[in-house]
């Protein structure tokens, strides 16, 4: 899967960090930075979570 | 072992988040059936947190909340009765009576009708604002275009929504003057300690607070309002808004034989009987967590999404989420991010573990007889968010000081 984020929409709630800290982090900088762009497998159900679970809907992925 | 069929017909009652994203989950499922969602408002399923936040400070417009697009109502193959409210549910036959006079009969109903504003006994009462729908905030900002700048707009409640109107109304230019009942906002929610901390935080964004404010009423006047207080005081705003909490929409239930108690009440697998469920706002559910199992109703966003997602996963394959949900929650006020982990009482210990009193960034612990039962942080998303593992898995306070997961 592809991973983006709309960093207009975005505002560092940080859920998809909690739900997948091996993709998202936000840093001390407060901002949110991608950390793998292209995840395999084996990240498609904890992906999935992270889309729906940003407040702002600021997370897309393709397959 | 999958309870739904392609034969069955899955009734959603209630379009808010719950429903739309239980109808979301179970055609991701693979659920092939007929599937209807009833809801009271006109509008397709949208989004509420952005209302106060973003659509009202201007940034977003309405449309950007839509959650049910054109093309994902298409993919989800849902009939939608919108505009029309259910106002009794038969138990034995799964049929949903409409105030229409029609009915919708299926094999399973999900009760996610939610709540709305709650509205207190003024004599201006039908004049006074609530944000908790498109319609409340269409309705508000017709009011709000004939203001001059500066006007005092008066907020009648100090917690989550209230702080997040003034917020958008300061940024657009009024004088919103909170006016709280407490001794100081979210202290029956966050507790004596942290609300403390965050008593200075409407100053700094330029907006007035009045705690132990009590209200006698609320008059219409020619050009305005007028709010009297017990101290014999007086406010004369143009505009008044109250965010006084949440009620259930449960009365439509009232004579289902359902257990209705704060909610309607449903198990550990957010089932009131085999075919009957209910999730997000209105559902009171057994709540597995780090302290034991507790009967809870959360009016969280990230609840109603996450049952909806459990809910549809149940009845698809009869399995229930193994991890413990982890109940999420924040608010954008006054200029900075209040977030919240867990479901901590207000009469909790309370460790503050980074930040002082001065600061606009600190993370809250809190716990309950030596377990930590949530965390609760001032603009530190990261920290939060690190602090998660602590509710995943019962953690006592002294381990958690030990590990201090939010600065790793």
């Amino acid at each position: 899967m592809k991973v983006s984020v709309n960093f207009d929409l975005c505002t560092s709630n940080a859920v998809c960090m909690g739900i997948a800290p091996e993709i998202f982090e936000v840093r001390d900088d407060g901002y949110l930075y991608i950390l793998n762009e292209n995840p395999g497998p084996e990240f498609d159900s904890r992906l999935r979570e992270a889309v729906a679970s940003c407040p702002n809907g600021a997370i897309s992925v393709e397959e | 072992m999958s309870r739904l069929h392609a034969s069955d017909h899955v009734i959603v009652v209630g379009a808010g988040l719950a429903g739309w994203r239980f109808v979301e989950a179970l055609r991701r499922e693979g659920y092939d059936g007929a599937l209807t969602l009833i809801g009271d408002e006109a509008h397709a399923p949208y989004d509420r947190p952005p209302l106060s936040k973003q659509v009202l400070a201007g940034k977003w417009s309405v449309d950007q909340t839509t959650l049910a697009t054109d093309e994902r109502l298409a993919k989800a193959q849902v009939t939608l009765r919108l505009g029309t409210p259910a106002i009794n549910l038969d138990v034995a036959t799964t049929t949903v009576h409409l105030a229409d006079g029609t009915l919708v009969a299926g094999t399973h109903v999900v009760i996610a009708t939610g709540t709305r504003a709650r509205r207190l006994p003024f004599r201006a009462s039908d004049r006074i604002h609530t944000v908790r729908s498109r319609d409340d905030v269409a309705f508000l900002n017709h009011d709000l275009a004939v203001l001059e700048p500066k006007s005092v707009v008066a907020v009648i409640g100090g917690g989550f929504i209230g702080a997040e109107v003034a917020t958008a109304l300061r940024t657009r230019g009024f004088t919103p003057i909170v006016l709280e009942a407490a001794e100081r906002p979210l202290v029956n929610v966050l507790g004596p300690e942290v609300s403390s901390w965050l008593a200075n935080l409407p100053a700094t964004a330029d907006v007035e607070l009045r705690n132990g404010q009590r209200i006698l009423d609320v008059v219409e006047t020619d050009d305005g309002f007028i709010v009297s207080f017990a101290d014999g005081g007086e406010l004369a705003p143009r505009v008044v808004i109250v965010g006084a909490g949440a009620l259930t929409n449960d009365e439509w239930l009232a004579t289902s034989g359902l257990t209705i108690d704060n909610g309607v009440v449903v198990n550990e697998h957010l089932l009131a009987t085999e075919n009957v469920g209910a999730i997000g706002d209105v559902a009171r559910f057994e709540w597995a967590n780090v302290a034991g199992t507790e009967l809870v109703r959360i009016e969280h966003w990230q609840i109603a999404n996450d049952h909806a997602g459990s809910l549809a996963h149940y009845w698809m394959t009869g399995q229930s989420p193994t991890a413990l949900l982890v109940p999420y929650f924040w608010s954008d006020q006054y200029g900075k991010k209040i977030q919240m982990l867990g479901h901590p009482r207000a009469t909790d210990d309370v460790t503050r573990v980074s930040g002082g009193d001065e600061e606009a960034k600190w993370v809250a612990l809190y716990s309950r007889d030596g377990i930590v039962t949530g965390v609760v942080t001032l603009g530190q998303p990261r920290a939060l968010m690190l602090s998660k593992v602590l509710l995943e898995t019962p953690t006592s306070l002294d381990r958690a000081l030990a590990n201090a997961p939010w600065s790793s």
